[in-house]
């Protein structure tokens, strides 16, 4: 009997074999991986190893360039050298996984919490993650603001069980350092007064949209627990008992007044506390 | 009110970029569309899309891709054509375009345009490949050639002969990006014309110009500077040969003061008045 012509075979020769293969040597020539891969390339006026080095440096420019905009921070408290010694680590640790680069770097303040050369600045990868979910803000969803007359509408006794939405672009990021203050005087533009009082403890930040611009604010500890809560699925009252937990003077229906106002809050379903 | 779609081809148009939001805001230049880079409209809302949305109301967009990767042995990726259909759907642009290259490979990325070994096995595939993203965004979109700074030995097709077929056998239009033709020309050792003379008049939907650095080995296509002598010269003969064809002057390093570009533009729209007037003269 004759064997049956495979469908999966006919589609294995389809699969661009010899492309992928090309492709793979050169991708890994890039990234110091394969010497090998200047057999593939035209020698000419140039060495193939020459035009490897062209390709080398253009891939590696822009991937640093995607970290020194999403992290000019980090850039300005290191320097342009040991930032660009960290990020070339970095590239080869943690391949870009995208086409679009505004992806890319997510892993960076992981990366920099275990990077040898930062171990003096054990505050840095904090700074990274701000700079991270700042980046996220930017170009996170929109929303409505939530119409008070809602909430107003909603008996007494539900109140409990209320389960808020947060904004699509609020983020909250809590350091055991100044990490404010750190931010504030690595600004462009920023005046002389750089001081830093390191004594002055940790920080619990709220980073949220305003306007067009993106916010970083100093939250009090109960206000930043209460909104931790609810941005874990938490009903209102449970949030409001971890908040005057850990901060006696939480006045609940102020910071949710202020919340709603600033659209940090902005939707609400009825539900059991 | 509806948004402006047709792209009036005796004027150049330029690339939206951050640095001139403001400027063109409080006084809108008078150029035919804005180009600007799909992926950096990716996001689900905030600053750049309510930017875009803005200048939408006032002109044709343009969106032109850097890293679908069309010409990559991966599959594409679902999630990044799902943006840009996203983009597609809210924006309307009048032009949808990508490069005709390869940004990554086996999942992992370089994020730069790297060139495609121009083989049947590869030309088969890319022409797939633009098929998929056509069906998939429901229109029409154009490939770019790309700069390049290297060939491969398995090459054994020309250049614009790839570019061509691509086009013909995938139902696209060509993005004629006339300054990487110079560069590769020169980088390469062809004649740039007879590139432009095997591409065909109908085929072109856009045309790209841009300013490249000559660093003594390659001239590498870095968008930004101004368009060179040379290149202009290529751009009136592509004019002759096309007609009239959107152009769009690409300027994204070293961006320059809004009226820098609009000069640029400005240049290319004279050449386009003189080919409509040996059209109306003929």
């Amino acid at each position: 009997m004759k064997r049956p012509r495979r469908i999966g075979f006919w589609l294995q020769v389809s699969a661009p074999a010899m492309l992928r293969e090309t492709q793979a040597r050169f991708a890994d020539a890039l990234l110091g991986r394969d010497s090998t891969a200047a057999e593939l390339i035209r020698a000419g006026a140039l060495t193939p190893a020459r035009r490897l080095e062209i390709y080398r440096h253009n891939v590696m420019t822009n991937l640093r360039g995607a970290l020194r905009d999403i992290y000019p921070v980090v850039e300005r408290i290191v320097g342009e050298a040991f930032f660009q010694h960290a990020a070339d680590r970095f590239i080869a640790e943690t391949p870009s996984r995208s086409g679009d680069l505004n992806r890319f770097g997510a892993e960076w303040p992981d990366f920099l919490s275990t990077y040898p050369h930062a171990v003096e600045l054990p505050y840095l990868s904090d700074v990274a993650r701000l700079e991270w979910v700042w980046h996220e803000c930017f170009h996170a969803a929109d929303a409505d603001a939530l119409d008070l007359a809602r909430l107003a509408d909603v008996p007494p006794d539900d109140h409990a069980g209320l389960r808020f939405r947060l904004h699509p672009a609020v983020r909250l990021v809590a350091s055991a350092y100044p990490l404010l203050r750190i931010w504030e005087v690595n600004q462009p533009g920023y005046g002389d007064d750089v001081a830093i009082d390191w004594d002055a403890g940790g920080d619990s930040l709220l980073v949220r949209r305003d306007g067009n611009d993106i916010a970083i604010e100093a939250l009090p500890h109960g206000a930043f627990r209460f909104l931790s809560a609810l941005s874990c699925g938490a009903a209102m009252e449970p949030a409001a008992e971890a908040a005057l937990a850990v901060d006696a003077e939480f006045d609940l229906q102020g910071f949710l007044l202020e919340s709603v106002q600033s659209a940090v809050i902005v939707d609400f379903e009825r539900g059991t506390p | 009110m509806s948004r402006p779609l047709h792209i009036e081809s005796s004027r150049a148009g330029i690339g939206l970029r951050t640095p001139h939001y403001r400027a063109m805001l409080d006084n809108p230049p008078p150029v035919s569309f804005l180009e600007v880079h799909s992926e950096n409209f990716f996001g689900d809302g905030g600053q750049p899309l309510r930017y875009l949305d803005r200048f939408r109301e006032d002109y044709p967009v343009s969106t032109h891709g850097v890293g679908l990767s069309l010409g990559s042995a991966d599959t594409l990726d679902p999630e990044h054509l799902r943006r840009l259909k996203r983009l597609v759907d809210r924006i309307e642009p009048t032009l949808v375009s990508e490069h005709l290259c390869w940004v990554g490979v086996n999942g992992r990325f370089l994020n730069d345009l790297l060139p495609i070994p121009y083989t049947e096995e590869a030309l088969e595939h890319v022409i797939g490949q633009v098929g998929r993203v056509q069906d998939f965004l429901g229109r029409q979109i154009m490939v770019e050639n790309v700069s390049s700074y290297l060939q491969f030995v398995d090459s054994s097709i020309p250049e614009w002969e790839f570019v061509r077929e691509v086009a013909e056998r995938a139902g696209c239009r060509i993005l004629l990006d006339v300054n990487n033709i110079y560069v590769n020309s020169v980088n390469h050792g062809f004649d740039a014309h007879a590139y432009l003379d095997a591409i065909e008049p109908g085929s072109v939907g856009e045309i790209h110009l841009a300013g490249f650095q000559d660093t003594g080995e390659v001239l590498i296509d870095t968008h930004g500077s101004s368009v060179c002598e040379a290149v202009w010269k290529l751009y009136e003969r592509a004019i002759k040969r096309l007609g009239p064809i959107p152009t769009l002057i690409e300027w994204d390093t070293d961006i320059p003061a809004l009226e820098v570009l609009l000069d640029e533009a400005a240049k290319a729209d004279r050449i386009l008045a003189a080919s409509e007037c040996a059209r109306h003269a003929a």
